[in-house]
């Protein structure tokens, strides 16, 4: 289906090429995962598969690239529109229509299909996507999941032999996300369509894959998923796990690794996981009974939740359940309908824009939003003068959490996990005893992912309050000391980590579905208590 | 089981929009314009599609009361005097003779102030036609029953239509940003932080929507020498009509050439768009008919539009502002006319759940 034949490619102004003399071939039909770090060229090697690149954005490409025998140099993108569907990051950015149905036809009205054609296709995608509820629905009132599946069915729509996805899940809670997968495999086992998918959370996708695409800087390799998680750079946790304790042959999901459940626990033998630290009695901001409703809708309602001093609160459920609504309450973007909040004995949204970030900080989805100046070193001095901090405070924050950094480069330049680190310091320039964050991991690799986690540990070892609100299990069981769980708008569970994942109110990490009812959280808390001498 | 009724053309509110303006236009009688408002009022409530996001006409309605609150500002401190009862007297600021005629201040009578409120009225009465016409017929549908062959250029006015939300939600997302990093979110400050990251965020926006439609086929074409024969057709026709045109005008020698030269480059660019029709592939998932319903719609706009003038043609005033101390004329035609927007309203099919 897909044909690199020594394929270099090198954007405009580039230095480096991508991509150097690199040969793939992925066979038709099945789902293929593309793994690899950020900034590994996995997003060009998608990009490839109907000419986006470089027809759209320029570059020099040489070698060829076959996509279903057409080469991209000869066609672009529009004409791959009957072969090619393609889902980018962030879905509801591309959408190019106003309700779901007529998104959903619009790839076959620009093919010229027949309406009566269009019509038993419609229904059929409607039917088979579960969207049938919402044909008529404006795009702009559907929830991140619906969204998602929209925009699959809408490049599904003109029956294209293959389907490329760009981090398809990251946005997603752990259960919406594996309806869009379940979905995909009907399609691949109805339809024989091809999937090629990028995904930095392996383990959401690992057990369906017929292969494994590794992009490691100008390096691709492809494989059968066992073979090539032998020797990737990213891998989930399972494969982490077993990787270090020489399990053959590799299991790459929980289930595959039930056989050496017994083993790993006897090696364990006596050792228990991390105690909980103990809470701090001290409180920093206090929501009670407050409920927030748009337009007779409730966000939020009767909610009741204490942050303490020196702790990482992982807030999690399902999308649209109110995490960011109950972020924003905190730190003065919302205002409670009844109610009452408080952030060091005020109310957030009553506090001047300078008294409010002496007293928390928050980071949104997108980091980028905070970001304005034209250079790392301009945004720090920036965020100095807006602290009324000696200069070089924020400088020296950020080269705390990245030390390596070029600080003459342009915020847009970094990579995903660098901008995140730049607005943390940012933020920390004021030194807020609480710090938020609202799905901090999207777009961020494994070890971009356990860099924050590190970092976050750190700020709340001296003092700090974090409160992440994720839909990453694994980065919850990480870093979190207390887990709330939202549901509809209301706190379902508060407590002690470990103890909420054991009542089964927030969803369980990998290896701690391996081990339950001993409850491990991590591979590295594993590691970590095999490497000390009982 | 009744099958429902086939919805309107998009075109049939609009036609109906613009005959009516052709009476409404000409009324400062504020019973009248009520009147109007009411009725459609009414069909609004009445035909709205359901699943929109905003209400346009509510938004013309708002937009009308500013307006008449700024028109009578406006005639009370610079207005000509009128005589009439007064009702405050202002202090009067004496102007140099040469601007005879400008007054500002002095005294307000009654007179003024209705003349002022009825035209105010009767402004915020077409803006009120205009906000029902997009609510009843969102203007992004009407630019989807454009001819093929204009297809791009309805969707480039659909894309701008879009970009205006976009740069809303831009700009908010950028307001609590700012607030997050402790900066000023009002005034010029607060204005010139905002201004250029939300116009690059929404030209971003634009690529992005641009890449997407690309991959998904737009503009794909069936016979690439076919689309260039039309490309060189169009240039040369338009070239043809410009010298043509340019040549009658200036009154220049050899008519006949001019005129030949106008004519075929208009023959020519019709053929061109023919041309360019047959080229691009895309069909319309959506129907639009010009169903005998829609014709009915817009007739009735048209014919309410012309009995009001032919009513005040018949009884002198019907459609002035009025005296004051006397009650503004109302005759059973034009009242009649009126409630005909209503019963239009009842005419048009019930619109889609």
């Amino acid at each position: 289906m897909i044909e690199l034949h020594e394929v270099t490619f090198t954007y405009d102004g580039a230095s480096a090429p991508v991509f150097s003399k690199t040969s793939l071939a992925l066979s038709e039909g099945g789902l293929h995962l593309v793994v690899g770090s950020t900034g590994s060229g996995k997003t060009t090697l998608l990009g490839l598969c109907n000419g986006h690149i470089p027809h759209f954005t320029g570059g020099r490409l040489e070698g060829e690239v076959l996509i279903g025998g057409r080469s991209i140099s000869t066609s672009r993108p529009r004409d791959f529109a009957d072969l090619v569907g393609m889902v980018r990051q962030n879905p509801s950015r591309s959408f190019v229509a106003d309700t779901v149905t007529h998104e959903l036809v619009y790839a076959m009205e620009n093919l010229g299909w027949s309406r009566k054609a269009m019509r038993s296709r419609l229904d059929e995608i409607l039917e088979e996507l579960d969207l049938a509820d919402l044909a008529q629905r404006p795009l702009n009132q559907l929830s991140g999941g619906q969204a998602q599946r929209v925009a699959i069915g809408a490049a599904l729509a003109a029956a294209p032999r293959l389907l490329v996805l760009d981090e398809p899940t990251s946005g997603l809670d752990v259960a919406t996300a594996q309806g869009v997968i379940q979905l995909l495999q009907r399609q691949i086992a109805a339809t024989g369509l091809t999937v090629v998918l990028s995904e930095h959370r392996l383990e959401r996708v690992i057990g369906l894959a017929s292969s494994v695409v590794v992009v490691d800087h100008a390096e691709v390799t492809s494989g059968a998923p066992v073979h090539m998680m032998e020797r990737s750079p990213v891998v989930p946790p399972i494969v982490e796990l077993s990787r270090a304790q020489g399990f053959q042959p590799l299991p790459l999901t929980v289930g595959e690794a039930e056989v050496h459940r017994a083993d790993l626990l006897e090696r364990l033998g006596a050792r228990e996981p991390d105690v909980p630290r103990p809470q701090s009695p001290d409180v920093v901001a206090m929501v009670e009974e407050v409920t927030i409703s748009y337009q007779g809708v409730s966000a939020l309602s009767a909610v009741k939740v204490c942050l303490h001093p020196s702790e990482v609160v992982a807030l999690v459920g399902p999308n649209g359940a109110g995490k960011s609504t109950l972020l924003g309450l905190l730190c003065g973007l919302a205002s409670p309908t009844t109610g009452s909040v408080s952030v060091g004995g005020d109310p957030p949204h009553a506090l001047r824009p300078t008294e409010l970030v002496k007293r928390v900080g928050l980071i949104p989805q997108d980091p980028g939003l905070l970001l304005y100046a034209t250079s790392v070193e301009g945004e720090c001095r920036e965020a100095d003068r807006d602290a009324h901090r000696a200069s070089g405070t924020t400088l020296s924050w950020f080269q705390r959490f990245q030390p390596s950094v070029d600080a003459h480069r342009h915020p847009s330049d970094l990579s995903e996990g660098q901008r995140l680190c730049l607005a943390l310091a940012i933020i920390m320039a004021t030194a807020p005893p609480i710090v938020l964050l609202d799905e901090p991991t999207c777009g961020l690799d494994n070890a971009a992912k356990e860099h924050l986690g590190e970092v976050l540990i750190a700020l709340a070892r001296e003092g700090t309050s974090v409160m992440v609100a994720t839909h990453d299990v694994e980065f919850m069981a990480e870093i979190a000391d207390r887990i709330i769980v939202l549901q509809d708008g209301r706190v379902v569970a508060d407590g002690p980590a470990r103890q909420v994942m054991t009542s089964g109110q927030a969803p369980a990490s990998e290896i701690f579905r391996l081990t339950s009812p001993v409850s491990w959280f991590t591979t590295k808390e594993i590691l970590r208590a095999l490497a000390e001498t009982p | 089981m009744k099958e429902p009724a086939r919805p309107l053309h998009p075109g049939a509110w609009w036609f109906f929009g613009i005959g009516l303006l052709i009476g409404t236009s000409q009324i400062a009688n504020p019973l009248l314009n009520l009147l109007t408002i009411a009725a459609l009022s009414f069909v609004v409530a009445l035909r709205r599609p359901l699943g929109r996001f905003g209400n346009p006409f509510v938004t013309s309605l708002k937009v009308g009361l500013i307006l008449m609150v700024m028109r009578l500002a406006l005639a009370i401190a610079f207005g000509a005097r009128t005589p009439g009862t007064v009702l405050v007297r202002l202090p009067e600021i004496s102007l140099p003779d040469w601007l005879a005629g400008v007054s500002i201040g002095g005294e307000v009578t009654t007179t003024l102030v209705l003349q002022a409120l009825s035209l105010g009225l009767s402004l915020a009465t077409v803006l009120a036609i205009f906000g029902a016409c997009s609510t009843l017929a969102p203007p992004e549908q009407l630019l989807q029953s454009l001819p093929r062959a204009m297809y791009e250029v309805g969707l480039s006015l659909a894309i701008a239509l879009a970009f205006l939300p976009e740069l809303v939600a831009s700009a908010q997302a950028l307001k609590a940003a700012r607030r997050l990093r402790g900066r000023p979110t009002k005034g010029i400050a607060g204005l010139r932080g905002t201004l250029v990251p939300t116009l690059e965020g929404a030209l971003e926006r634009s690529v992005t929507l641009a890449a997407s439609m690309d991959a998904r086929g737009f503009g794909r074409t069936s016979s690439d020498g076919r689309r260039l024969l039309g490309q060189t057709l169009t240039l040369l026709s338009l070239s043809a009509v410009i010298i043509g045109g340019t040549g009658l005008l200036a009154g220049a020698s050899l008519v006949a050439l001019w005129v030949f030269l106008l004519v075929s480059g208009i023959v020519g660019l019709v053929v061109a768009l023919q041309l360019r029709s047959a080229v691009l592939l895309r069909t319309s998932f959506d129907e639009q008919h010009f169903t005998p319903r829609s014709f009915v719609v817009s007739v009735f706009g048209l014919a309410i539009g012309v009995s009001l003038l032919i009513a005040g043609h018949f009884h002198p005033g019907l459609l002035d502002a009025p005296v004051p101390g006397t009650w503004p004329m109302l005759t059973p035609v034009s009242v009649g006319a009126l409630l005909g927007i209503a019963v239009a309203g009842l005419c048009s099919p019930k619109v889609a759940p």
